[in-house]
């Protein structure tokens, strides 16, 4: 047996009957049980909603997609992509009705599978290995395996795979148990692309996990203390997990700033108010058959020219956002899943661009104003394929990079670490 | 005397130890960065609500008109006060309008609020977890114990010293930020402001001890610093990253509601095809019942009708009535289909508002949650203040929905021919002022939030006392 091995058996056999295997695998399973147990819950409601909101005929003005399945998992912006819009010649409502009426869901986080991973499995990461160097040392067996010829390079990739071992393959067999329970209940329509992207959220979960296990050796690999190791690695969580993305969102609004939906809102409204008016003072002054038209083209114009300007605004933020937010793997694992599981920005923009295209081609017909049949709205959401090329390589490459660069530092750094 | 000694020493140790240097940095950073961005935002944002109000000022000046008046009147809600310390409800996230903004619907922002529930009560925890387990691991608890300090004083000193050796770095980040809001052109900041400010912080004291003193108790209750610092991790884990999350959805699950979306359906059901119905069958009543002679009127098209009453005084008189009766029935039918159809919708905000209010009660078993409600219902971020908000937005478009029409019937009277899509002339019309809620109803509305962290307090003071009280210091 190779030394790697032998230190990567010894790892998972000292940790596996340990309290803290314990206590963070029973920690990990409550937390994934309810998470799934209200994600679902939430999913079933959404469903009902769009089974009540859904056109029961063809009906071109109406424009609902389903949640989907994965948005048990990963529920992103699925809410808002579901919502129910309806076009007419005062331009696109928002039906508001599916809005939750309990407020509490805008003050805290969806505790959804995506919270999990990116809090909870990179926590128990650290916790996993934030001593895994120092801790030798200060049992002073570190000495002893260095003697034994164990190598510091088997030692460092021992531990790092043992400790991630630990906390992954736990972590698997328990989202294994909640995809398999959650396809076979009612509801829950599964295809080839439900199965492809769950197997990009395990793969890109295990490899977030193996970067904050590598973050937690490094860490160990800095200090001499394990003491002193737990502190700098809970900081390091809290910066990378926490101050990273909420901070970097908040600079991004300010930086790149793109008007609010209350001014959106008023500068439709008040544009459809103009051109109702100023019709019936022309329809006032003389019968002309064209002044019906010339003021839903008013108003289209009007929608249109707001649509256009706020685009690359909102595009300008994204792309800052995005930016600043891949400076931390928690972030860059936010944007991969979301846009895998089809309820991010990627989503949000395709949907948009779609409705506009819809709209574009059948106003005309829905408004009589044009010859033929207006035709219903068709949406399929984005296949792994185009996420993939779009933005998921991206994102993904983010977090191996972190990963590397954890490992490549920690194996620099025990290199020379001072095993006395 | 010992207690006195205790807490000194606790906080000497603190503060020439490195973490009370790493915790001064980091709440100095975290607090002026995320004031400073915020901050920078809510002028922009209140700038951006200042060009909307004269672009709605000046088209009702340009196109003014009774018919549309409390649409084009609508009010948009103003950038909050204090948003640059807490954001609390934000409603960009629910897209109100096709284009709207989902980055905040996926993000939170770093916020004041953030700051002390996430990253304070962690540093809490990490301060505390080996408060006890680390004096006997390094052998002076035996050795405090035995030079006569007593249990209570030990624990009391420990949790006291400690607890302060994390407020006053704390505070500097806090007061720090303070300092920067009030030099900040374009704030305005006024003596009020720095109350709400100091109930903030005291509320963060006794949020910032509670996590400390539950630190205190698992320590208490374990042998080694590894053993506490797991299961201190455990309980914040749950009160602070799950507990409050779930809460929401634990209460929609609990106790269910019928959708918003099933609910306007059905009312809209009644309110049209169902009255249509009624209005049908009760027609035919009547005709039959009271106006036999004109049953034959109801297979008439409206010419046929209107050349036969035209024709004959007598029937036309007797068609004026059975219309006059007809109209009185639709008028009742409408009466008695919207009564009910409040009566389902008021049912359904009573169940909508008593899930909410478990939610709340489920999240309030987590500190968190309390500091959270106590933070927004302080700085009218919450949900009272949101509530507060749609009352005074609605008693407005009444007040200028009938300033409107007393305009019109004015205009009207003066001349026969104006009608309700004509100008009107609406400048001298009531404007929007918002009256936030007055600081003493805010103050009286926290107070059982605060009542909820000091008990956290105690409890978890008490039980690390008990627990301590038969600790084994070998």
């Amino acid at each position: 047996m190779s030394p790697m091995i032998a230190i990567f058996t010894k790892e998972i056999l000292e940790n596996i009957r340990s309290y803290r295997f314990m206590i963070l695998s029973a920690l990990l399973a409550a937390l994934m049980f309810i998470s799934i147990l209200v994600s679902y819950g939430d999913y079933q409601l959404r469903r009902e909603n769009y089974d009540v909101l859904k056109p029961q005929q063809p009906n071109p003005e109406k424009i609902i997609i389903p949640p989907t399945p994965l948005s048990v998992f990963v529920k992103g912006i699925d809410t808002n992509l579901g919502r129910l819009l309806q076009f007419s010649a005062l331009g696109i409502d928002v039906q508001l009705s599916q809005q939750s009426v309990n407020r509490l869901f805008t003050l805290f986080t969806v505790p959804d599978m995506l919270f999990v991973i990116k809090v909870m499995l990179s926590l128990m990461a650290l916790l996993f290995a934030f001593d895994a160097i120092s801790g030798e040392k200060e049992q002073g067996t570190l000495k002893l395996l260095l003697a034994g010829g164990a190598g510091r390079f088997n030692l460092l990739f021992g531990k790092l795979f043992g400790r991630f071992v630990l906390v992954f393959v736990p972590f698997s067999i328990l989202f294994l148990v909640a995809v398999a329970v959650v396809s076979l209940l009612p509801d829950v329509q599964t295809d080839r692309q439900y199965w492809l992207k769950l197997g990009v959220i395990v793969v890109s979960s295990g490899v977030y996990c193996l970067s904050f296990t590598a973050l937690g050796i490094l860490v160990s690999t800095l200090v001499h203390r394990s003491a002193t190791s737990v502190i700098v690695s809970l900081a390091a969580w809290t910066v990378f997990v926490f101050v990273i993305p909420n901070l970097g969102i908040a600079v991004a609004r300010d930086l790149a700033t793109v008007p609010p939906g209350e001014r959106v809102e008023m500068q439709g409204r008040l544009a459809a108010i103009q051109a109702i008016f100023e019709r019936i003072k022309k329809e006032k002054s003389g019968p002309d058959k064209g002044i019906g038209t010339e003021m839903v083209n008013q108003i289209w114009g009007a929608q249109r020219e707001i649509f256009e300007s706020y685009r690359p605004a909102l595009d300008g933020q994204m792309r800052l956002t995005r930016s600043i937010v891949l400076a931390s793997p928690a972030g860059a694992l936010t944007f991969l899943m979301t846009d895998v599981a089809g309820t991010g920005f990627l989503e949000d923009q395709r949907l948009k661009d779609a409705v506009m295209l819809h709209v574009k081609l059948n106003f005309g017909k829905y408004m009589h104003m044009e010859p033929g049949e207006p035709g219903s709205f068709t949406y399929t959401r984005t296949s792994f394929g185009d996420v993939f090329l779009l933005s998921a390589l991206t994102d993904s490459l983010v977090i191996v990079a972190f990963a590397l660069f954890c490992i490549g530092l920690a194996t620099a750094r025990f290199a020379v670490y001072d095993p006395r | 005397m010992t207690l006195g000694l205790i807490i000194r020493k606790e906080i000497l140790d603190n503060f020439l130890n490195q973490r009370f240097a790493a915790a001064c940095l980091v709440s100095i950073l975290l607090m002026l960065s995320s004031m400073v961005v915020l901050t920078s935002s809510y002028l922009n944002e209140w700038r951006d609500y200042q060009s909307r109000a004269a672009m709605q000022e000046e088209f009702i000046e340009r196109y003014g008109h009774w018919n549309r008046m409390q649409w084009m009147a609508r009010q948009t809600q103003m950038p909050k006060h204090y948003q640059a310390l807490v954001l609390g409800i934000d409603r960009e996230p629910e897209q109100q309008n096709f284009v709207s903004n989902p980055v905040s619907a996926l993000f939170s922002r770093l916020d004041f609020v953030a700051i002390v529930t996430v990253i304070m009560s962690l540093m809490a925890i990490l301060f505390s977890y080996d408060a006890i387990t680390g004096e006997r691991e390094a052998g002076l608890l035996k050795q405090m114990l035995s030079m006569g300090a007593g249990r209570a004083s030990i624990l009391f000193g420990k949790l006291i010293g400690g607890t302060i050796s994390l407020i006053v770095p704390f505070t500097i980040g806090v007061l720090s930020g303070i300092l920067y809001l009030s030099v900040r052109s374009g704030l305005q900041l006024r003596w009020t402001d720095y109350g709400v400010f100091l109930i903030l912080l005291v509320g963060s004291f006794f949020y910032i001890s509670a996590f400390f003193a539950l630190g205190m108790l698992i320590s208490a209750r374990s042998h080694s610093s590894g053993q506490a610092l797991l299961k201190a991790l455990f309980a914040w884990v749950v009160l602070v990253l799950f507990l409050p999350n779930v809460s929401p959805f634990l209460a929609a699950q609990l106790f269910r509601i019928p959708s918003a979306a099933k609910i306007e359906q059905e009312t809209s059901w009644i309110t049209s095809e169902e009255r249509d119905q009624i209005v049908a069958q009760r027609g035919a009543e009547l005709l039959r019942s009271q106006f036999p002679d004109l049953a034959d009127f109801s297979s008439l098209s409206r010419n046929e009708v209107a050349s036969r009453v035209g024709a004959d005084p007598a029937l036309k008189e007797r068609y004026s009535q059975y219309t006059n009766a007809y109209d009185g029935l639709i008028g009742e039918v409408n009466r008695d289909q919207q009564a009910k159809a409040r009566k389902i919708y008021e049912a359904f905000q009573a169940q909508s508002k008593y899930q909410e209010q478990l939610a709340i009660w489920i999240a309030s078993l987590s500190p968190l949650a309390d500091f959270v409600f106590l933070a927004t219902d302080m700085t009218e971020t919450g949900i009272s203040a949101d509530d507060h908000w749609g009352e005074e937005a609605g008693r407005f478009q009444q007040e200028i929905g009938s300033f409107a029409r007393a305009r019109y019937e004015k205009a009207k009277a003066e001349n026969p021919a104006f009608d309700s899509n004509d100008y009107l002339d609406m400048r001298d019309r009531p404007r929007f002022v918002y009256q936030p809620e007055p600081l003493a109803d805010r103050i009286a509305r926290v107070l059982p939030q605060f009542g909820i962290l000091v008990l956290f307090n105690f409890l978890f003071a008490a039980i690390a006392q008990a627990s301590f009280s038969r600790y084994d210091v070998r």
